[in-house]
């Protein structure tokens, strides 16, 4: 489903003493299928827009498109609902979200309110929960009686078994070990391979951004800052820590080995195996020069 | 090196859990070191943490701090005045209205006359470089800020022994830099030790002393470089590599013959030109 | 509608009221509430409006923002006014509709109740207007002292206040972020009949309690770990200074009483 945001500024509590500009003239087109990572800091308006893309938040002036629906300043309640459907978002911590006395009830919560059957929506409870990788026996306890990491889990599973056509992730993986995070970012990217979803995903880390994503959007004092492929954007380090970013640590070595031979190398892939590939080729037995 | 803490032999059981969370562990905490102990969730970490402060207190075993043990409840109070504990959400140890009160919280409960407790106010909140906030309330601080503000609250107490329980997880990078930064000045300049309970390994390899938890036990101890030349027991332990490891290890599968782990980019790309110089 | 509710709001200044001890102000109004039962015509009326309009002038709060906080009430006052009007048949009759006598005994009776409660609530007003509530609670917390002798737990009731006041910001933006998130799967908190309504908070309400009694877990634990153990032995960084001004605020008070009693009606 492709998204169109045009112009969008919004105010924070417009019309007081304490009116914050969070985005300003905000344009951005993310064509259905793409994997946009956004980074910034917090405060960069990151979540502002993500925001409007649900319509938790309504802009203070522009346009919001999502497939066929338009989103405008006093905006109907109605397109609201239905720009809820289309659009999933896991905030960050979703665990704390989680309220109902099993965890199937808690997973067909979403799909219910947007008037599935409860067959329907029981079906897909048990769908989602094996998709996230637990076993189907948990649908029957208390969500409280998990795990932290398990009840991630089910609160991913909650916003996945909505069927949304596009996915927003809220910094998923806060708070989990190194062992967790790249488990559920390798759900996410499988998802998005396999179901043919939207996907943006908010994050810190440079370097999920630089594995998962195709396209990166910089933002910076709620205007968009930089826009461009993983390698466009990881290509100006300069640009990126002048406003206190930095590129990813395959980048960082990269760029210090560049330092020693002094020949350019190339950064099209930001894994640690395409780096060690890259690196290698610079000595006798990797195959090329010397 | 004088030894600060000794935990000698202590095993942990929580009254609701059929298993010991900790065996049978013994270890000790030297003055002005940097300690970090690191292991999956659930590896007993944070229940050490608790026990160290007498927060908790050991099903069999004895842990010392100083000349004080927490099996005594008269110096329980003396154990917690030394270690102060930052812990892991921000929101939930700020309890003072103000930065001012909350740094005042520790004061006040040790009896801390109120002249005296003004000076270290303001002495402890400059530490941490927050005294342009020091009327602030707490929803108008970053996490970071909080987090420094609690470290301020530590220091105001004058302790020999910070622990971070895992006090950084919350935190955007740059909140994690402010804290990791503050806490080493004050290792650094005033040489108070410091315990790291954490699951980054990029800050455990800048610790002076590493300590590996699995189930309830130590797998390995040693210092940075030691600990993590072994990388089959790191992952056995649940844990992932840091970075320069993980190249190190793909670069040798790619035939670049590494003859060690390096532990820092700067080490491994010194290493690897050497390497070439000599190709 | 709540953003105009008054009571219990703080506005910083440097006004002589805001400088004046709590506990002054606490005492203050607790006078006060007696003092306003003392009038009972025209001009005991009018001096103690004389002197609610003075102490909003000393308040440095503007008047208009002292109005628009009165508005929530005026349904009360004219409700009390209109109830006074039909239930007092003394006097004599100004008005005859008939069916309904309107007697000058139950106009003057309504336009004084009236005038009281808009004095009770200008007054009280302007203690939490011009007092932080952490020093609301330590004002409470000296002046409720001598209770501790028949074991009250004061000092664990002025903690208790002091860590409300500390976690409502902080609940406020919980509340906000899990209604988001809700709404987000669908939940809508505004629709439908009352029965459905009510049901809809339960998905905000689990959260809220459990991550409450999460945040009361740790924070306990982080109050443990700085050697917290109640209020013996413990020193204050807050300490309340009971000046000059505030004897005398409390003498006016006790002359404005007394002031009253040789004015007012008797018999």
């Amino acid at each position: 489903m492709d998204i169109k945001i045009s112009g969008l500024t919004h105010r924070y509590k417009a019309g007081t003493p304490f009116e914050r500009l969070a985005l300003h003239d905000v344009s951005l087109s993310i064509p259905s299928g793409t994997f946009l990572a956004v980074i910034g800091h917090t405060g960069s308006g990151k979540s502002t827009l993500i925001q409007h893309l649900n319509g938790l938040l309504k802009p203070s002036e522009g346009t919001i498109k999502v497939g066929d629906l338009t989103i405008a300043a006093g905006g109907k309640k109605k397109q609201l609902k239905a720009l809820r459907k289309r659009v999933g978002i896991v905030f960050q911590y979703p665990e704390h979200q989680l309220f109902d006395e099993t965890v199937e009830k808690d997973v067909m919560f979403g799909p219910m309110n947007f008037g599935q059957s409860e067959e329907a929506a029981r079906a897909a409870a048990h769908e989602m929960i094996k998709l996230v990788g637990l076993p189907v026996e948990v649908l029957q306890k208390s969500p409280f009686d998990l795990s932290g990491g398990q009840m991630r889990r089910v609160a991913i599973a909650g916003v996945l078994a909505m069927e949304p056509d596009v996915l927003i992730l809220d910094e998923p993986t806060a708070g989990l070990d190194p062992r967790g995070r790249k488990e559920i970012m390798d759900l996410f990217r499988t998802l998005h391979d396999q179901r043919n979803m939207t996907t943006i995903l908010v994050t810190h880390s440079m370097e999920d951004a630089a594995y998962y994503a195709d396209r990166i959007l910089v933002m910076e004092k709620g205007s968009t800052y930089l826009e461009g492929t993983p390698a466009e954007i990881f290509a100006k380090r300069e640009e990126l820590q002048a406003v206190g970013l930095d590129v990813p640590e395959t980048v960082q070595f990269l760029l210090r080995w560049q330092g020693k031979t002094g020949k350019p190398a190339e950064m099209s892939s930001f894994t640690i195996e395409d780096t060690a590939k890259a690196i290698s080729a610079d000595f006798g037995k990797g195959g090329s020069t010397c | 090196m004088k030894e600060l803490i000794t935990v000698n032999n202590v095993s942990f059981q929580y009254p609701s859990e059929d298993d010991l969370t900790l065996t049978e562990l013994s270890l000790s905490v030297y003055k002005g070191e940097w300690l970090a102990i690191v292991g999956h969730n659930g590896s007993g970490k944070s229940t050490l943490a608790k026990l160290l402060n007498g927060l908790l207190l050991p099903t069999s075993g004895e842990v010392k701090v100083e000349d004080y043990t927490t099996a005594n409840e008269k110096e329980l109070w003396e154990i917690r005045r030394r270690v102060g504990i930052v812990f892991q959400n921000p929101d939930n140890q700020f309890v003072g209205t103000s930065v001012r009160d909350d740094v005042a919280f520790g004061l006040e409960n040790f009896g801390v006359p109120r002249d005296e407790m003004i000076e270290r106010i303001q002495t402890s909140i400059a530490r941490v470089n927050m005294q342009d906030f020091i009327e602030s309330e707490p929803h108008h601080l970053s996490g970071g800020q909080k987090q420094r503000v609690a470290i301020a609250g530590i220091i105001a107490q004058k302790p020999s022994i910070i622990i971070l329980d895992e006090a950084t997880s919350m935190l955007d990078p740059m909140g994690r830099k402010e804290v990791i930064d503050t806490v080493k000045q004050l290792n650094e300049e005033e040489g108070i030790t410091v315990i790291s309970i954490t699951h980054d390994l990029e800050e455990a390899v800048r610790a002076d002393r590493v300590i590996v938890m699995k189930q309830g036990a130590i797998l390995t101890t040693g210092s940075p470089r030691e600990v993590f030349q072994n990388e089959a027991l790191l992952l056995d332990a649940g844990l992932d590599l840091p970075f320069s490891l993980k190249l190190g290890l793909a670069l040798r599968d790619y035939g670049v013959s590494l003859k060690e782990q390096h532990l820092t980019q700067e080490e491994l790309v010194d290493a690897l030109w050497t390497l070439k110089s000599a190709d | 509608m709540l953003d105009n509710v008054i009571i219990g709001q703080y506005i910083p200044g440097t006004s002589v009221l805001h400088k004046m001890d709590p506990r002054a102000k606490l005492l203050g109004i607790f006078v006060f509430i007696f003092v306003v039962f003392l009038a009972n015509n025209w001009l005991t009326y009018g001096i103690l409006g004389v002197f609610a309009v003075a102490a909003i002038l000393l308040s440095q709060v503007s008047l208009r923002y002292m109005y628009k906080g009165l508005k929530p009430i005026f349904f009360i006052v004219i409700f009390t006014f209109v109830l006074h009007i039909l239930m007092t048949k003394q006097g004599e009759v100004v008005y005859d509709l008939g069916w309904l006598k309107i007697y000058n005994g139950g106009v003057k009776q309504g336009v004084f109740i009236s005038l009281r409660l808009v004095y009770l609530v200008l007054v009280t007003s302007l203690l939490t207007l011009t007092t932080t509530p952490i020093d609301i609670t330590d004002g409470l917390e000296y002046l409720l002292a001598p209770f501790k002798k028949i074991k009250l737990p004061v000092h664990e009731f002025a903690l208790m206040m002091s860590i409300s006041l500390r976690f409502i910001p902080t609940l406020l933006q919980e509340t906000e972020k899990i209604m988001k998130a809700q709404m987000a799967r669908g939940a809508e908190f505004t629709a439908g009949p009352i029965k459905e309504r009510v049901k809809a908070f339960v998905p905000l309400l689990v959260p809220l309690f459990i991550s409450s009694f999460k945040r009361a877990e740790d924070l306990a634990l982080a109050m443990e770990a700085r050697g917290y153990r109640g209020g013996e032995g413990r020193t204050r960084l807050r300490v309340l200074h009971w000046r000059f001004r505030d004897t005398g605020a409390l003498l006016l008070l006790v002359i404005l009483a007394a002031v009253l009693v040789v004015l007012r009606t008797h018999g």
